[in-house]
């Protein structure tokens, strides 16, 4: 019996998506597919009848508004939102910015194997020659970010040893509580809570890429162990691609 | 001496208004108009280079979306949204609905002037068998509040807008004020009224006669006691601004049809 049902949603294509470009901390904006995409998870959990009360997201703009398309959907805006630094997507430090063919260019093919393969190596820093230090780096909303907290870049271990705290801490308790939870975020903060809830592997989570814009549910035990694998919500078509594509992951060759 | 500003937004067009019918708690969205008003908002304080830390609106999702929607185009979605009933327009008890020519032909001309302009007489209120009344009873939302949902008001008088706002001003976006932060509270036409007559001082028969246009950011600047220390501004275009409040204008004065 499910003491707990959690929803995470991953937000759609970006601006950037669209370019292939490495975007982290980079403030990029839905593409006009991604808003589709948040629209047509919005309608799944109203299909569904989803309620929820209580939400999470990022600070980043990508994450929010998806949020805002469900919430609008489901007719479910009045609900509180939290938003947090520590739900943000990984930052990529000095590849923000750079497309693949770029990253290629100037790292060597073999570095960036390293780094995609690697749970704990960082990418280079993001220093302040960057070209997008002043926008990420400064930005007001990271203002009261200790230094400590601050990332000039992150590997994904980094990103899920902040984004757990403020899952243990934050969200957790609310849960507990019995309030029903949604979280809208990106790929690797996102799979921070799945590694966490799954007891999965390193090897593992780096294998798992998360579906985008579809709704993605947990059952789970009063210890917040998931009684069973993670559902999607939407249509059968869209459903049936989505458990494809993740099952299809652990064994594609890279 | 002004010390800190703060941001008064009356959210733009609901479906309703074109209607001229009492909103009140109906739960709308805005209507295209709206929207674009709230973006429209929203570009004029960015081109201002205006920076929000935080938020306040009704638990109206027409004041949401008019948050959402400024914040967007401002690109400071981050910025916390804290959302209150007690930021709710004013309830219009057994009027809600009803459209301003009705109104009077049900109640009757001076009934429905003195209900509109006096600040403390109270409309009937909303009883079970009205329309609307588990439509706005019955949502969730009501079930959220600081206030069991069986002590929500039934009808309200401006004063008892005023009543129950304040204690959500002082306690929850004064620190917020004081803290240095800036502040826009996106609401609705009376409670944005409420508020003014208690930060300016309005007495209960000036009142009567203040209206804010919708869709117009009003910059108020405040003292170390938060009372104004100049007249409120409406931001932006001059020529917009008058249009904005002659529309308003005009929707008071609906002749009721004969």
């Amino acid at each position: 019996m499910a003491a707990y049902k959690l929803v995470l949603i991953r937000h759609g294509e970006s601006c950037w998506n669209q370019e292939n470009r490495f975007c982290g901390w980079f403030d990029a904006d839905l593409s006009k597919t991604g808003e589709q995409e948040a629209k047509r998870g919005g309608q799944a959990l109203k299909d569904a009848g989803y309620e929820f009360d209580v939400c999470y997201t990022s600070v980043l703009k990508r994450a929010i508004r998806t949020l805002w398309f469900v919430l609008d959907s489901i007719d479910q805006m009045w609900v509180p939102v939290h938003r947090s630094w520590r739900l943000n997507e990984r930052h990529y430090g000095g590849l923000t910015g750079l497309n693949k063919a770029e990253t290629a260019a100037k790292h060597g093919e073999a570095q960036v194997k390293i780094w995609r393969r690697s749970f704990d190596i960082p990418p280079p820093s993001m220093d302040e020659e960057h070209d997008f230090y002043q926008s990420i780096s400064k930005d007001r909303r990271y203002g009261d970010l200790t230094e400590d907290q601050l990332p000039s870049c992150e590997s994904l271990k980094d990103t899920i040893a902040r984004a757990l705290p403020y899952w243990n801490e934050e969200i957790v308790p609310q849960i507990k509580e019995g309030k029903r939870v949604l979280i809208a975020a990106h790929g690797n903060s996102l799979r921070g809570i799945v590694k966490h809830l799954e007891g999965m592997s390193e090897e593992a989570i780096m294998e798992l890429n998360l579906p985008t814009g579809i709704p993605i549910v947990y059952e789970l035990d009063k210890n917040l162990k998931p009684l069973g694998p993670m559902q999607f919500l939407g249509d059968e078509e869209t459903v049936k691609k989505a458990m494809e594509a993740v099952a299809a992951q652990g064994k594609a060759k890279k | 001496m002004s010390r800190y500003k703060l941001f008064l937004l009356r959210h733009g067009e609901g479906a309703w208004n074109k209607e001229n019918r009492f909103c009140s708690w109906v739960d709308q969205k805005l209507s295209d108009d709206g929207v674009k008003e709230a973006h429209d908002c929203g570009k004029l304080l960015r081109e201002q280079g205006y920076k929000f830390d935080i938020v306040f609106t009704s638990i109206l999702s027409r004041s949401i979306q008019t948050a959402w929607l400024v914040l967007e185009a401002m690109g400071q979605e981050w910025v916390p949204v804290v959302k209150s009933w007690r930021l709710n327009e004013r309830h219009y008890g057994a009027l809600i609905g009803l459209n301003r020519a009705e109104m009077a032909s049900v109640h009757g001309e001076e009934k429905v002037k003195l209900w509109r302009r006096s600040y403390d007489v109270t409309p009937p209120p909303i009883d079970v068998d009205h329309p609307y009344f588990r439509e706005i009873y019955n949502d969730r939302r009501y079930s959220t509040c600081d206030v069991p949902v069986e002590n929500l008001p039934r009808a309200e008088s401006l004063k008892e807008v005023l009543d129950r706002l304040l204690p959500y001003w002082n306690n929850t976006v004064v620190p917020e004020i004081k803290e240095g932060r800036t502040v826009l509270i996106s609401a609705h036409g009376n409670s944005c009224r409420a508020l003014l007559k208690h930060l300016e001082g309005i007495s209960n028969e000036d009142i009567a006669g203040v209206t804010l246009p919708t869709g117009i950011p009003v910059l108020l600047e405040l003292d170390e006691n938060l009372r104004s220390v100049k007249p409120r501004q409406l931001l932006g275009d001059q020529a917009k601004i008058q249009a904005a409040i002659k529309k308003v204008e005009d929707q008071g004065k609906a002749k009721p049809s004969v």
